[in-house]
């Protein structure tokens, strides 16, 4: 982007805001919450004269910043050692460790308060990843490692997935029912790790080692190469297309009150577009990559619904799903999909704060972030005393544990394993 | 009182000084939001300065290894071993991993002031609203203090960084 461009952005975003509101205050009027909180009074299952907790709603658990900022060390810990498994245990530490799941709870299934609980639990963690994915996607930007037209399949199928799904399962999923998918996906994230440490995923990885050890002496030999991504073939009108139809979806679902359905067509046809842009063709680092539209796209549709609808990245997702399915290299698949993630996320956080009246508590987040990144200087000083294999047994066990507890709790209403 | 409550009213009280310097208190307003911005950017700039120092080793290594293993399987590519291609960008991916997850834990050091900002202002001005002068859809008829607050941060970010670069032009000029 050129400078002037920038400075451009830039003032008409400052002038925007400081020329759209007027300089006056008027007292707030009711908001989501405060219906919410009412109705829970009406119901005799809030005291409104009970110590205010948790989002300001009277007699809710009153999360402790200290246990939460001890949890996002451990969280940050876990990031700077083992990698994904840190987004599901902040969600861990959301539902359980804070207190809020049984919390959301008490109020029953289908209880407007217990819906708002949950969808602000799903908030937070959208604001945690969402933050994450910003400032990877930057750092790629930077590096010149973002494959647009492999960004753009990928979001036709993000964007409508990440507002579709909020829209279809906001306010109608209970927290019991959200725990249980997050099961779901904890377990899925075991079996994973699971397999790395068989004695075949051990022999694979020897074996990679063992070739990659050959490749090394080519590598210093040849650093020549032209090492930008060059796009040779892409029917890019088409893409602009799809694209542009999905994200209408996106603003019709968003903007217009009624007619839903015309939302639901305009995702359709913008998934239906991509199997018509055929392969894609572009060079990375001198070597030629294809892959068909349609692959990242379905790809994006299913992994925006998955982390939309629990509030994850799905960063551990759309890695292992387009290095081993589209077969691109690392690189490229890595910031691509930061990239796609913080879409997904921006839709997905706009739809939950702005189009349905989401609260978060923003206090409770900053006391996160701050664990987070003492966890983060504390991990590279003591993984070196853990080795990766024995981390990775640590971690297969707590991604079952976890899995078995949420999947069962969420599904069956009793864990069966302990605590019960 | 204990700690925390004697910290939180010290730094209320300072937080909330400039809204109050300006005899007109939308004024006030954006100066006191502008400054909150620059504490953000400024507190943030600092602790992701001590984090990068603190790991600077541990990333160059984590870093290194990736890039290496990412030229690895590009080479593999070109000398047409799909196979052993496959295999070391699972390598690749597993290294990056870490680097990836490693830097998003760091780049926390950098946000947090500002999530703990939009706390501060929702506990002192959550029930306020600015009347737009227009219907907007989405936002309706008003807006709270995170349409302010957070595009004047993204402008202090910007501003900070371009600042940045040219002392650091002027440095290597002189």
């Amino acid at each position: 982007m050129s400078r002037k461009l920038k400075w451009f952005l830039c003032l008409a975003l400052v002038l925007g805001v400081f020329a759209g509101p007027l300089l006056s205050a008027t007292p707030a009027s009711a908001d989501k919450l405060s219906d919410a909180i009412q109705q829970a009074v009406q119901d005799g299952k809030v005291d409104q004269k009970a110590e205010k907790g948790f989002l300001g709603i009277p007699g809710a658990p009153d999360v402790n910043y200290i246990v939460g900022l001890l949890w996002a060390i451990w969280v940050g810990w876990i990031f700077s050692t083992v990698g994904a498994f840190g987004g599901i245990m902040a969600g861990v530490g959301h539902i359980t460790i804070f207190g809020l799941g049984n919390y959301a709870k008490s109020f029953g299934k289908g209880h407007v308060l217990n819906k708002l609980v949950t969808d602000s639990i799903r908030v937070s963690n959208q604001w945690l990843v969402g933050i994450s994915a910003l400032i990877s996607s930057t750092n790629y930007y930077r590096m010149g490692r973002l494959v647009a037209p492999l960004g753009m399949c990928l979001a036709i199928g993000g964007v409508g997935g990440s507002w579709l799904i909020p829209d279809l399962t906001a306010g109608k999923v209970s927290l019991k029912a959200y725990i249980g998918y997050f099961g779901i996906i904890v377990l899925l994230l075991g079996i994973m790790l699971l397999r790395e440490t068989t004695a075949s995923g051990q022999a694979k990885k020897k074996k990679a080692k063992e070739a990659a050890a050959a490749f090394e002496e080519a590598a210093k030999k040849d650093s020549g190469t032209d090492q930008g991504v060059k796009i040779l073939e892409g029917s890019w009108a088409l893409m602009f297309v799809a694209l542009g139809v999905v994200v209408a979806s996106a603003l019709w679902a968003n903007l217009v009150d009624g007619l839903r359905w015309v939302a639901y067509i305009l995702a359709l046809i913008g998934w239906v577009l991509t199997f018509f842009l055929g392969t894609i063709r572009f060079t990375f680092f001198g070597v030629e990559f294809s892959f068909k539209a349609f692959i990242p796209m379905l790809g994006g549709i299913f992994i925006a619904a998955i982390a939309s609808f629990l509030g994850i990245g799905g960063g551990f997702l759309f890695v292992p799903f387009l290095t081993s399915v589209a077969g691109l290299p690392m690189f490229l698949v890595a910031g691509t999909s930061a990239l796609v993630v913080l879409v997904g996320m921006i839709v997905s956080i706009f739809s939950y704060m702005v189009g349905k009246g989401v609260p978060v508590q923003w206090g409770f987040i900053g006391a996160e972030l701050i664990g987070i990144f003492i966890g983060s200087m504390i991990g590279p000083r003591t993984s070196k005393y853990i080795p990766d294999r024995w981390l990775k047994i640590i971690f297969i066990i707590l991604a079952f544990y976890v899995g078995i507890r949420y999947t069962t709790k969420g599904f069956l209403g009793y864990s069966i394993v302990p605590p019960f | 009182m204990d700690f925390f409550s004697t910290v939180f009213q010290w730094v209320d009280a300072f937080l909330i000084a400039p809204y109050r310097w300006p005899q007109y208190p939308a004024a006030g307003w954006w100066l006191g939001t502008a400054l909150l911005a620059v504490w953000c950017t400024l507190l943030g700039e600092f602790t992701l300065a001590v984090c990068h120092r603190a790991n600077r080793d541990h990333l160059r290594r984590v870093t290194r290894q990736t890039l290496e293993h990412h030229e690895q399987s590009l080479n593999a590519l070109k000398a047409g071993d799909k196979e052993a291609y496959k295999s070391i960008n699972r390598l690749a991916n597993d290294a990056y991993g870490k680097t990836f997850f490693l830097q998003i834990a760091m780049a926390s050091s950098a946000l947090w002031p500002v999530a703990l900002a939009l706390g501060w202002l929702d506990l002192r001005f959550s029930e306020v609203e600015f009347t737009l002068p227009a219907f907007l859809p989405l936002a309706g008829g008003s807006v709270k203090y995170p349409f302010i607050f957070l595009p004047l941060y993204i402008l202090t970010r910007i501003l900070f960084s371009e600042a940045r670069r040219r002392l650091k032009t002027q440095e290597a000029d002189s």
